[in-house]
């Protein structure tokens, strides 16, 4: 992962603070296996400075921004830079703070208390990956203020309280103003150094294509990350939903493109069919055929 | 039918704006084929000349164009020598255009064959895309030469292009003026300054005498009627203005109240609110809080009579769509009642963790029963409430009773899942913001009330807004939902005094209308309350509607589709709460 860094050219002091911390913060051999190995890389190098400072500083991170613009993937790989385990929790509706610290239950007879994923998170000292946090109610997330502030502790009524590892961090993610979202409360979002993740950019997707699929030939990287951006601007101006703008499914359909279907069939199921309105998917289908041939077939798109 | 057309219509603005990459514009150009269907290619063209070309200028030239007589053939000969340049920029971008081309060349040969009596366009178009398949197209010599100096390679800068275009203008065709266009050309020189025929002069055009239509002011208070014409000097008319603005005041009052009903709260009251509500851009305006109530038994006036007149056609209206009005109302009913069951119900019992019963405890110890907790989640649906809006400007005119029918919908579905439901109109009426009480949230029988509703005056969406949302701030419900029946044109020309001395048109129009009324829907949130809108209006106030709303909207095209859309944008916001 540093080297992948070094590759994109983030400050090399900010690496080397980096080295030092992982250093100082040796991972138990039990819990090795929670560092995240990610499959994609973040591109970016802003937004990897900006993130690395305040981690380094001891602040938790908000990161913020519509779909596709790979939080998690961000979240993921700041963990694996950082080299600690992780801990996901995803957020909804139901989110208590028995399903964050911990809830009693019973073994052998005794009372206990079963450890939610922000405790364990926070005896390890983990990286807390808090995805969509906006979805919860905002009273569920109380629970998380001492832990998330200078008081770094997390108090356990009818048990102890117990002080947070010193590399623990939180990561929240939120795609702000969805259907289902609501706004963050300020002291919530007081306690995170907040980071505008922004739409990924054609260049940078273009070498996220590249990387995943080395073969391609340049003139279809160049028209695939072009459809996925023709896609976004229609979505930001509501003629379309956020539906189709789907990056993980044209990843996909590259994908089966790879095994051999016809990029058409590839395409619709990654992207068109995303979305159940007929006349949306209409719309989803003038903006491929402005960019991918009919009938594209594999050996057209790959090089070998 | 119709629907179909909108549809290619839209879809043929989608394409455009893709090829573009702009949305901001409205296309005045699109392409069609043989079967109405938005044609691909074409339409990419179109948008291609926008993203590649200074079109602004392009624009102008076609208005010059105009001046000819036969201005469709001098914009189809344009068009043809775009279609060329605006390829060759574009296929470096999209390698797949070269496909379409073909094709679309294939498409126009097929339909087009030169004969006799075929014009010098159609000779050109055929010669250029025969050339597009490769062939030699047969054609005289200054066919051929036009053709030439028109398939614009794609170095040129849309200066040259349309330099280019006017040599070619002079050299082939002659320029012939048309007879109305030499008499508007010597009108319009004359009277430069009144014919500014821009797009909002175009709008005030239309709108205002619509809106002061002269029937609807009353005639028997002449000194309101003609507060236009009071001259507006200082001092020595100073006491004769504020005279007048009295009586003036206490006229309008009264005049009000004859023609909207008796209010609901007193003076006092309406003041304090007026004094908390009517600021900003609202300033001076009043507020006029009523239940339409009119007293049958006395002498009606002529607008009392209008008024009755238009519940009847309300009711008739929805009686005569019964069926599917019914049907709505069950659809809706239904799609409401499916995403509260949806949501967790409150569930309490015994579970293997969360909080111990001690009377149970024994269990766990001898009969190693593990379920000796008790969960509770809690459903929180029982607290919600929904005001429904309904925009009961003169723009309405036209569709009074299916606004009528749609709020009685919505309103009747909400009450059929015990949901509490107030419905209110609003309207501006001189310096007035009215807003008519239909239902308050425990009268569930008086949904039939929501007829009462009848369109006049301008309308000051943001006024209206916030009031709404200070009623519901003070609504005991946890969770506020605002729906608001609009057709998302706030507007207001009338002329509200700011002081004692001048007078001052309160512009609410426009733009400035249109901000203030988004400034209020964004502000919303701060109280927790979500604010969706159901669209009432034409295509092109969508702009308008997305600007205010963002994404929570629907457009509603046909009664038929009515329950979903709505369906779709209630179940979404009851999902999350």
């Amino acid at each position: 992962m540093l080297d992948f860094l070094r590759k994109e050219g983030i400050r090399s002091d900010l690496i080397s603070q980096i080295e030092l911390f992982r250093e100082k913060y040796p991972v138990s051999p039990e819990k090795k296996y929670r560092i995240p190995q990610p499959k994609y890389y973040y591109y970016g190098n802003d937004i990897w400075e900006e993130a690395i400072t305040a981690l380094l500083c001891g602040e938790n991170l908000l990161l913020v921004g519509p779909k596709a613009t790979g939080k998690n993937v961000f979240a993921e790989n700041l963990a694996a830079a950082f080299g600690r385990p992780s801990w996901d929790v995803s957020f909804h509706i139901n989110t208590d703070s028995s399903s964050l610290i911990g809830i009693d239950t019973l073994e052998e007879g005794r009372v206990l208390l079963r450890h939610g994923p922000i405790y364990e998170c926070a005896r390890w000292g983990g990286f807390g990956i808090l995805d969509e946090i906006n979805m919860a109610k905002n009273e569920a997330m109380a629970v998380l203020h001492a832990s998330l502030d200078f008081r770094r502790i997390i108090d356990v009524p009818g048990y102890d309280k117990f002080i947070l590892a010193d590399s623990t961090r939180f990561i929240a993610t939120m795609n702000y103003g969805y259907a289902g979202t609501r706004e963050l409360n300020e002291a919530l979002t007081s306690r995170f150094m907040v980071i505008e993740m922004p739409v990924i950019s054609q260049k940078n997707l273009k070498r996220l294509l590249l990387r995943e699929f080395p073969t391609i030939n340049e003139k279809y990287i160049e028209q695939f990350s072009g459809l996925f951006q023709d896609l976004q601007k229609k979505s930001e101006n509501s003629e379309i939903s956020t539906k189709p703008v789907d990056l993980r499914g044209l990843l996909a359909a590259i994908h089966l493109m790879d095994r051999g279907l016809e990029a058409d069939k590839a395409l619709q199921m990654g992207i068109t069919n995303k979305t159940f309105d007929d006349f949306e998917r209409k719309l989803v289908e003038d903006v491929i055929r402005l960019r991918i041939p009919a009938g594209l077939e594999r050996d057209a798109i790959f090089k070998d | 039918m119709i629907k179909t057309e909108l549809q290619e219509n839209r879809r043929a603005a989608n394409i455009i704006w893709n090829a573009a990459f702009d949305y901001s514009f409205r296309p005045e150009v699109k392409y069609f084929d043989q079967n109405g269907k938005a044609e691909l290619y074409g339409n990419y063209i179109i948008g291609g000349v926008h993203y590649y070309y200074d079109f602004p200028l392009l624009e102008e030239f076609f208005e010059k164009l105009k001046q000819d007589a036969d201005a469709d053939f001098l914009r189809g000969l344009t068009w043809l020598g775009l279609e060329n340049s605006t390829f060759l920029k574009g296929r470096k971008d999209r390698p797949v255009l070269e496909e379409l081309r073909r094709n679309f060349a294939n498409t126009i040969l097929e339909n087009y064959s030169v004969t006799a009596d075929s014009d010098i366009l159609d000779d050109l178009k055929v010669a250029h895309f025969q050339r597009v398949l490769g062939k030699q197209p047969v054609m005289s010599e200054t066919v051929a030469n036009v053709l030439d100096q028109l398939e614009f390679d794609e170095s040129l800068t849309t200066e040259q292009i349309i330099e280019k275009l006017n040599a070619v203008i002079l050299n082939y065709f002659q320029f012939q003026k048309a007879e109305y266009e030499k008499n508007r050309l010597a009108f319009l020189q004359k009277n430069k300054t009144v014919y500014q025929w821009n797009e909002t002069n175009r709008k005030r055009f239309l709108r205002i005498p619509f809106l002061r239509n002269p029937k609807n002011e009353p005639l028997e208070f002449p000194l309101a009627t003609n507060s236009d014409r009071v001259p507006v000097r200082k001092n020595i008319l100073t006491s004769y203005w504020r005279k007048y603005r009295n009586a003036n005041e206490i006229n309008q009052e009264k005049y009000i109240r004859e023609y909207y009903g008796k209010p609901v709260l007193s003076d006092s009251e309406v003041k304090i609110l007026e004094k908390k509500l009517c600021t900003g851009a609202h300033k001076n305006c009043r507020l006029h809080f009523t239940r339409g109530e009119i007293d049958v038994s006395g002498n009606l006036s002529e607008q009392q009579s209008v008024i009755l007149m238009q519940r009847e056609k309300n009711r008739a209206y929805f009686r005569k769509n019964l069926a599917v009005n019914n049907t709505g109302i069950i659809k809706l009913t239904e799609k409401i009642r499916n995403s509260m069951l949806l949501m967790p119900s409150s569930f309490s019992g015994r579970a293997n963790a969360g909080r111990l019963t001690p009377e149970r405890a024994w269990r766990n110890l001898y009969i190693h029963d593990k379920n000796v907790f008790q969960k509770k989640i809690q459903n929180e649906i029982g607290d919600l409430s929904v005001d429904i809006l309904l925009d009961a400007s003169a723009s309405q005119l036209g569709r009074q009773e299916a606004i009528a029918t749609q709020g009685f919908i919505i309103a009747e579905s909400l009450t059929r899942c015990q949901i509490p439901v107030r419905v209110y109109s609003f309207c501006t009426k001189r310096k007035f913001t009215i807003m008519t009480l239909f239902r308050d949230y425990d009268e569930i029988y008086d949904n039939d009330k929501i007829f009462n509703y009848f369109s006049s005056g301008c309308n000051r969406d943001g006024l209206a807004i916030r009031t709404a949302i200070h009623m519901m701030k003070n609504s005991p419900y946890q969770h506020k939902l605002l729906i608001i029946l609009s057709d998302a044109k706030p507007l207001d020309t009338n002329i509200v005094p700011t002081t004692g001395k001048t007078q001052v048109e309160a512009d609410y129009t426009d733009l400035v209308g249109l901000n203030d009324t988004a400034a209020e829907v964004r502000k919303s949130r701060d109280f927790g309350i979500s604010i969706m809108c159901v669209f009432t209006g034409m295509d092109e106030d969508l702009p308008s509607a997305k600007r205010i709303y963002g994404h929570n909207f629907v457009r509603i095209k046909g009664l038929e589709r009515f329950a979903d859309s709505v369906g779709i944008l209630i179940q979404n916001e009851l999902k999350w709460l």
